[in-house]
């Protein structure tokens, strides 16, 4: 599982061992759209990455396109209202502290 | 990254254990010994570019975009990288050389332990900027140039673009830079491919790697603009004849077709007509070796910003970033059902390629050009393979050869 679910991290993982990453833009080209999907009625809602679209009906058909295939429910969250934290660090980035 | 030159004229590489498995048959040095295990990674350094390509697949364009990775983050990706075993790092933009830190991602990689080279549009790189990556460390420059002057610049939307992209290779070059041409066929430009391989040739270049067009940022806009599959078939035909005729001639030149495994089979094809069965069934061997379609296994893709893509055509779906998770992480992580899928695709392809004599060296071609059509596991658009073709040599299991990127 990603960064987006804290609650299924460890039980003994300090919240505190988690920085909020920063909110750098994720496309220069549109707006990204976090994908979930469900490939069986009683499986669990999995995160399989991002798409880029102008809107959620675009990101929509993007996943479908991807995803189709495989998943009977798909769930898409504008990249830019998700917050993510995580134990792993890459560094500092351009111009100061991560948010 | 099909081979031409090894592959009909017998000419070695230092990619030969990298791309087939072959070192031990090479007479030249080895980047790896060993087949390839994991992706070649491109590097997007920045979306920042001098030019404005009409074909460019990472939508570069003038300004600087909001949120590129670090100096500081991009060393921890190379020490990621390097711990996964990555083999080789294409830095790549935008244009790479608009950022001053180039030199030291370079050290830094090299310092690692991964290959780095580059590529660039070449208007940049002037004898210092050269000479101080040399020094850095860079193995190889490949150089971007779309057809004779006029061509290229009405191309690359900046007149002289072709004559300063040739100042470019002649410094890589007098700076002891292994350097190579990049050229993406079009129906605009496929007939002015052999006077650039000729003109080139004279200023120094003995690389050529011909790019098939793939359907990713402004590529995907002038599809339109894609060669036929019937001209498709002709230039690489022609990528062939010329291919042999400078070896013939004693000038032993590499060259590379990139973008298409329908290639692979096409180049059997051409070999049994050309030297017999012998020859077909040895080139057969080594494609077999190399594996085809590399999507989602042997090339990977990490943009400006810190998405990851399964190649660095396919910029408009990410597995993740590189800012929340490791990519060591996210590329091994085969609960995404795309990834897997991808890498376990021979009973997932779909219509001509389910039943295709060259699935095991073709492996569907451009997933992406694929994706276009309909999905994920359908047929690439662009297979020019005829029907006679698909249904002729017996299938053999695949292996895993190198990669789309250098």
């Amino acid at each position: 599982m990603g960064t987006f679910c804290t609650e299924a991290l460890a039980d003994d993982m300090d919240p505190e061992d988690r920085t909020r990453v920063r909110d750098a833009p994720r496309s220069a080209t549109g707006r990204e759209w976090e994908v979930f999907v469900r490939e069986d009625a009683d499986g669990a809602l999995q995160h399989v990455g991002s798409v880029t679209a102008g809107d959620a009906d675009a990101a929509h058909d993007r996943a479908s396109d991807l995803f189709g295939w495989t998943a009977r429910d798909v769930w898409l969250c504008p990249a830019d209202e998700t917050r993510r934290y995580t134990a792993h660090t890459l560094g500092e980035p351009a111009g100061g502290e991560s948010a | 990254m099909i081979s031409v030159s090894k592959l009909l004229c017998g000419l070695d590489a230092e990619s030969d254990g990298l791309r087939y498995d072959a070192a031990a048959d090479s007479s030249r040095d080895q980047i790896t010994e060993q087949k390839q295990q994991r992706p070649v990674v491109v590097w997007n350094l920045t979306k920042q570019c001098n030019l404005y390509c009409s074909h460019c697949y990472a939508a570069a364009d003038t300004e600087t975009a909001p949120g590129e990775l670090s100096t500081a983050e991009g060393k921890h990706l190379l020490d990621d990288l390097a711990d996964f075993g990555i083999p080789v790092v294409l830095f790549s933009g935008g244009e790479p050389l608009v950022r001053d830190d180039l030199e030291e991602l370079v050290a830094y990689a090299a310092d690692r332990g991964i290959r780095p080279v580059l590529s660039t549009n070449g208007t940049l790189l002037t004898e210092e900027r050269a000479e101080s990556l040399r020094e850095a460390g860079l193995q190889y420059a490949g150089v971007s140039v779309d057809g004779l002057p006029e061509r290229n610049d009405e191309f690359r939307g900046e007149e002289g673009a072709f004559d300063a992209a040739v100042r470019g290779i002649e410094n890589s070059l007098d700076a002891g830079l292994k350097t190579g041409l990049r050229y993406t066929i079009t129906e605009a430009n496929a007939p002015d491919l052999p006077d650039v391989v000729d003109l080139l040739h004279d200023v120094g270049v003995d690389r050529f790697c011909f790019y098939h067009l793939d359907y990713g940022g402004r590529g995907a806009d002038i599809s339109n603009l894609d060669l036929s599959p019937a001209d498709t078939r002709e230039a690489v035909r022609t990528v062939c004849d010329l291919t042999r005729e400078y070896h013939e001639q004693g000038e032993e030149i590499e060259t590379l077709l990139v973008g298409n495994y329908a290639d692979a089979g096409f180049l059997v094809e051409y070999a049994r007509e050309e030297l017999g069965d012998t020859q077909a069934d040895r080139i057969h061997r080594y494609l077999e070796a190399n594996g085809g379609d590399p999507t989602g296994e042997r090339i990977a893709d990490v943009d400006y910003q810190g998405n990851v893509h399964l190649t660095q055509f396919w910029q408009g779906y990410s597995l993740g970033n590189v800012r929340d998770r490791p990519f060591s992480e996210l590329w091994s992580d085969e609960t995404n059902p795309l990834l897997s899928g991808l890498r376990d695709r021979d009973d997932r392809l779909t219509g001509k390629c389910a039943g295709c004599g060259y699935q095991s060296i073709c492996r569907g071609g451009s997933r992406l050009r694929a994706l276009s059509a309909g999905g994920p596991f359908d047929p690439d658009p662009k297979c020019y393979l005829t029907e006679a073709e698909r249904s002729g040599p017996a299938d053999a299991p695949g292996g895993s050869g190198d990669a789309h990127a250098d």
